[in-house]
């Protein structure tokens, strides 16, 4: 690899202390760098560790109580709807992104800028180099949301890709945006991803097989957290 | 069915209903999850706001997130706690970004504790299978903060508990850029270095 491991900034890049420069130097260098992803791993289990070295709080007597009715609150309500049907997804969105799991949170706030720039360094590269290792996978918005675009960058035999997505409509609380990956009529999540106010949004992807050995990919509206198959309003589309 | 001694990945498929167990109230293993985890998640929720009660509406939110999203849930990729940890360190942090707090007010020192010489006898949180190990986890890990210097530590403070950049911690600490990142970096070599301890089954050398 050319350019220069980052192992210095793999501390901060965990703690997500990195300023604007170190964390796009950092983001771009960890994209195309098992060695240094590897190396991330421990300062993801660090900073995880970190929590147990505060001094304990006791919660108020009766949170458990006041969580446990809420939830049951919650279940006979909306629970059930959440998973039938999807009632005005699109709206102004909360301050809060709506994510699967931390770490994926984590990881995505650092790596949302860097997602961008990654995708147009390859469209140089591939500008430059005809024929070039990275493929484009143009997604097109659907009747319900026509001006969305996105661009899928994926390697050949590689299972790392990162999604962009461009003028998505912001979604209400409790809604997230959720990449299938589409191969012989078999929907696969690749990950679930919020959009900001001005309907940008990116998602890096870890996928069990090669991007490339999908036909085709697909975004639609999910709960938060995500759903075992696609049930919601479809915005993007588009395959190899 | 006892829950207690239930693993929480287990757990996890109960409440996102799709445990093969027959009768379990998925709202009885949240509890159980409550148990082991909701003084951490509460714990970590004070020291990022700094008051209870914003603390408690936090520990109400993971809670319910994990509800929601016990489905969505990947073993693989983190463990139950840890994944409920860092939903309420960013929606912490994210709350104290909401109230503008302003770098300069926030508090620079790891917080209050009575320090590593005092670690011994603390209280088991988890479940009867992980006692033993988060046991020693947590004093380790305990030990280890309190044996950096307290410029290191201060920098891991306002990095994991106030979420402040370099940047922001050289403002604050009146100090070079250069100088924040070293500590950041070697506070977290040092606890790492610590860390590897645990998985081999040995406290560190004091």
């Amino acid at each position: 690899m050319a350019e220069e491991h980052v192992f210095d900034l793999l501390p901060g890049y965990a703690l997500g202390a990195l300023d604007e420069a170190d964390l796009l130097r950092a983001a771009r260098h960890l994209a195309a760098c098992p060695l240094c992803r590897g190396g991330l791993e421990g300062h993801w289990k660090t900073v995880d560790a970190l929590a147990l070295a505060a001094p304990l709080q006791s919660p108020p007597a009766g949170l458990k109580e006041k969580i446990l009715r809420r939830v049951e609150d919650q279940a006979h309500r909306a629970r059930p709807a959440v998973h039938t049907s999807l009632p005005r997804p699109f709206a102004r969105p909360r301050t809060l992104p709506g994510l699967a799991s931390a770490a994926l949170v984590l990881l995505l706030v650092l790596l949302a800028a860097a997602s961008l720039l990654l995708w147009r360094q390859v469209n140089n590269l591939r500008a430059a180099v005809p024929g070039g290792p990275a493929r484009i996978v143009h997604l097109t918005g659907t009747d319900s949301a026509p001006q969305s675009v996105g661009y899928l960058v994926i390697f050949p035999a590689e299972t790392y890709g990162a999604l962009v997505v461009e003028d998505a409509p912001p979604l209400a609380s409790g809604y997230a945006y959720q990449l299938w990956l589409i191969k012989d009529g078999a929907r696969t999540s690749g990950g679930v991803f919020s959009v900001g106010e001005s309907g940008y949004g990116t998602l890096e992807i870890w996928a069990d097989l090669p991007l490339d050995s999908y036909s085709s990919f697909g975004v639609t509206v999910e709960p938060e957290g995500g759903s075992p198959g696609p049930t919601g309003v479809k915005i993007l589309g588009g395959g190899l | 069915m006892n829950l207690s001694a239930v693993d929480d990945a287990a757990l996890m498929e109960m409440i996102a209903g799709a445990h093969p167990e027959a009768g379990v109230v998925q709202s009885e293993a949240l509890g159980v999850l409550y148990d082991r985890y909701g003084r951490l998640v509460f714990t970590v929720a004070v020291h990022v706001v700094g008051d209870r009660e914003t603390a408690e509406e936090i520990t109400q939110d993971v809670f319910v997130r994990v509800w929601e999203g016990a489905a969505a849930y990947r073993a693989e990729l983190a463990k139950v706690s840890t994944w409920m940890i860092g939903i309420a360190r960013h929606r912490a942090i994210d709350e104290l970004r909401r109230r503008g707090a302003r770098p300069e007010k926030l508090r620079a020192d790891w917080p209050e504790d009575l320090g590593a010489e005092h670690l011994e006898g603390l209280p088991v949180l988890d479940g009867p299978e992980e006692e033993v190990e988060s046991s020693l986890e947590r004093r380790v890990v305990r030990r280890a903060v309190w044996a950096l210097p307290r410029e290191q530590r201060m920098a891991l403070n306002l990095a994991y508990f106030k979420g402040l950049s370099h940047h922001q911690m050289a403002e604050l600490l009146g100090q070079p850029l250069g100088t924040v990142k070293s500590r950041v970096r070697l506070a977290m070599q040092k606890l790492r270095e610590a860390l590897s301890q645990v998985g081999s089954g040995k406290e560190p050398e004091k």
